[in-house]
């Protein structure tokens, strides 16, 4: 591993890839910041810039645009009470509280350290368990590679918010959509209606950025939102000897649920927040404080979020599996850089992939360095109203959409579905798993044909196999555990809270 | 442009229609059998099980009609769709700068206040950054000025 990680540091450290990863941490937390943009929609914005970059210096500064992102939405938690996305939600109810009491500064400290220490700790994990997932992925034959991605597609549903029904229903549609373009085995063009910009099929970049660009925009443009309140006054950001300690235990245990809970599927970092608070406030002494401003419900979630954060990478890296739609959008970063996902790209190009591990604790330490300092501007830049903001948020998508291929269709993809997006966020079905499927898609369906034509046409393949059939009770147990009224009940509340 | 629609019938109205497209589109193509499937045959089972999906979710909406209401609001997502087809119109002979100049007022609309001023200083300021940035930094192949 030593090896390993040197080859990594080398990769890394270079003066370009130094500043890739720096303009990304930098960029990614600029745009984070900016009140209604989570994650999810900051890396959309910001691909085009990496396009013409190599696949490393391109995929170590969308890494470090993600983690700029997540935390420049804590910040903006704290100060605003606005989460640009869900995984931010819980550092809302004490951050937000903590800066309404005067105490932004420790508040915003806190968040960097945990986050630091969350994601140190996580990137050492990945360094550890990447490399022998990778080789057990190698073995699996393609019934299980099936059986896999069912797992990870329920793992989607079961995590959504809201109806599950309509859940499955969206991954039914991502894996059709999914479908447009060649078929690899036979060379059919599929769904393509003589229309000559789907001869290759619908591009992710175009699909993605019209979900979770446009679409999100027209959604945000009609809640009118009601002037935030800012936390103005932000003094001595480091927090405190005192508070440290008292965080420490907040912080090693949002570690450890983070971690685990970034590697399922469907999880990450939203999921993380989530159980690390509710964990805090169930091993508490005095847990009536939590709510109220607590400094431990500042810690453990952005500790965990950012933990889960760089453990969602260890799935992407090494099966070619999202967890979440971030990863989506790395994978269909690799793809436009000609990198096909999956196991091999550790053995294939692990230059790639060490360079990657190592850049993200490199991203960490950057993330601290730069944000302790720079919070006077965040708070700035939390004051540009919304009619200012969302042209910006469209251009960077039209272009971006443009670039890709030089292609005026893909523009008119990127509309379609930001109408599909829009409409479907309206109903209540989450996008999450649409994209996820719509990546999948294709893979799903050559892995269902070589295991059906190695079994010839038998479907008993996928219970014979025992790692595939461990996959499918998993994906069952998971199903019918959300079905059960008890546990939806809890998961609603936990939703919503 | 207001539309009022059930949660669950709006859902399942749109996951039928396309599941019943999908599905029926697929029966263009060879279906083939388990053990040596056409390109037909997943797209054709993807879609008769959202399709089935759909139908569950229309019944599941009338059994508790308007429980759920969702109103969608087409009026700015339409503007911004228009601008994004002028974009794509204009910018492979007009230039990305006119391009992003004719995106930025278009969508702007979209926010509902427009104050012209300030419409004008973002368009301009997008249009340089984009320029700057874009094609002189990242060095993206687009057209900047136009053809004519």
């Amino acid at each position: 591993m030593i090896d390993n990680l040197a080859l990594g540091f080398g990769v890394a450290l270079t003066i370009a890839n130094l500043s890739y990863c720096f303009i990304g941490v930098l960029l990614g937390t600029l745009v984070g910041v900016l009140p209604g943009i989570g994650p999810v929609t900051t890396v959309a914005v910001l691909l085009p810039l990496t396009f013409s970059l190599p696949p490393e210096s391109a995929l170590i500064m969308l890494a470090g645009i993600y983690y700029g992102a997540q935390y420049g939405g804590s910040t903006t938690s704290i100060l605003v009470n606005m989460p640009g996305e869900a995984s931010s939600v819980v550092t809302t109810i004490d951050g937000h509280r903590m800066a309404r009491l005067g105490r932004a500064g420790p508040a915003l400290g806190i968040a960097a350290v945990g986050s630091f220490f969350g994601g140190c700790v996580a990137t050492l994990l990945v360094a550890l368990f990447a490399p022998w997932l990778a080789e057990v992925a190698l073995k699996f034959d393609p019934a299980s590679y099936f059986s896999l991605m069912c797992f990870g597609l329920v793992g989607a549903i079961v995590l959504a918010h809201g109806s599950v029904l309509k859940s499955i229903a969206m991954v039914g549609l991502g894996l059709a959509f999914g479908l447009v373009g060649p078929d690899i085995n036979t060379g059919a063009l599929r769904f393509a209606f003589g229309v000559d910009g789907l001869a290759d099929g619908i591009g992710f970049v175009p699909m993605a950025m019209g979900i979770f660009g446009i679409a999100e925009v027209a959604y945000n443009l009609e809640r009118r939102r009601a002037d935030s309140t800012l936390a103005t006054r932000v003094t001595h950001v480091w927090p405190s000897l005192a508070d440290m300690r008292h965080c420490l235990g907040s912080m090693i245990r949002g570690t450890g649920v983070g971690s685990a809970l970034g590697l399922l599927p469907g999880g990450g970092a939203l999921l993380a927040a989530f159980a690390a608070y509710a964990l805090e406030k169930k091993v508490a002494r005095k847990p009536r404080r939590f709510g109220e401003g607590d400094i431990r419900g500042v810690a453990a979630p952005e500790t965990a979020n950012n933990a889960g954060a760089q453990t969602s990478f260890i799935p992407m890296l090494t099966l070619g599996l999202p967890s979440n739609p971030t990863m989506a959008m790395m994978i269909g970063a690799m793809m436009i850089q000609g990198i096909a996902p999956g196991p091999r790209v550790m053995t294939d190009r692990p230059g790639l992939f060490w360079g990657i591990v190592a850049s993200m604790w490199i991203g960490n330490v950057m993330l601290v360095i730069l944000n302790l300092p720079l919070v006077g501007l965040w708070v700035k830049l939390l004051k540009i109203p919304y009619r200012l903001m969302f042209p910006g948020i469209v251009v960077f998508c039209a272009i971006g959409v443009y670039a890709v291929g030089n292609n005026v269709f893909d523009v008119f993809v990127m509309a379609f579905f930001a109408l599909f997006g829009y409409v479907a966020l309206k109903l209540g079905c989450e996008p999450a798993p649409f994209v996820l499927a719509f990546v999948l898609g294709p893979l799903m369906e050559q892995y269902l044909r070589r295991a059906l034509l190695i079994s010839r046409g038998d479907f008993g393949v996928f219970v014979a196999e025992p790692i595939s059939l461990g996959f499918l009770i998993a994906s069952a147990l998971l199903l019918v555990a959300i079905a059960a009224p008890a546990v939806r009940k809890k998961r609603d509340v936990a939703m919503q809270e | 442009m207001r539309i009022r629609i059930d949660r669950d019938l709006g859902a399942g109205l749109l996951f039928l229609a396309c599941g019943v497209f999908f599905a029926i589109a697929a029966r263009d193509y060879r279906i083939g059998t388990p053990a040596r499937m056409g390109p037909g045959y997943f797209p054709q089972a993807v879609g008769i099980i959202v399709a089935t999906l759909g139908a569950l979710l229309v019944a599941r909406g009338f059994v508790h009609r308007l429980r759920e209401a969702a109103t969608l609001e087409l009026g700015p997502l339409a503007i911004l769709i228009l601008a994004l087809v002028l974009f794509a119109l204009v910018a492979p002979d007009g230039g990305i700068a006119l391009a992003v100049v004719i995106l930025v007022v278009v969508s702007a609309f979209a926010g509902g206040t427009a104050r012209w001023r300030e419409i004008a200083a973002t368009a301009v300021f997008l249009a340089a950054f984009t320029v700057v940035v874009f094609v002189s930094m990242l060095g993206l192949p687009l057209r900047v000025w136009p053809a004519w």
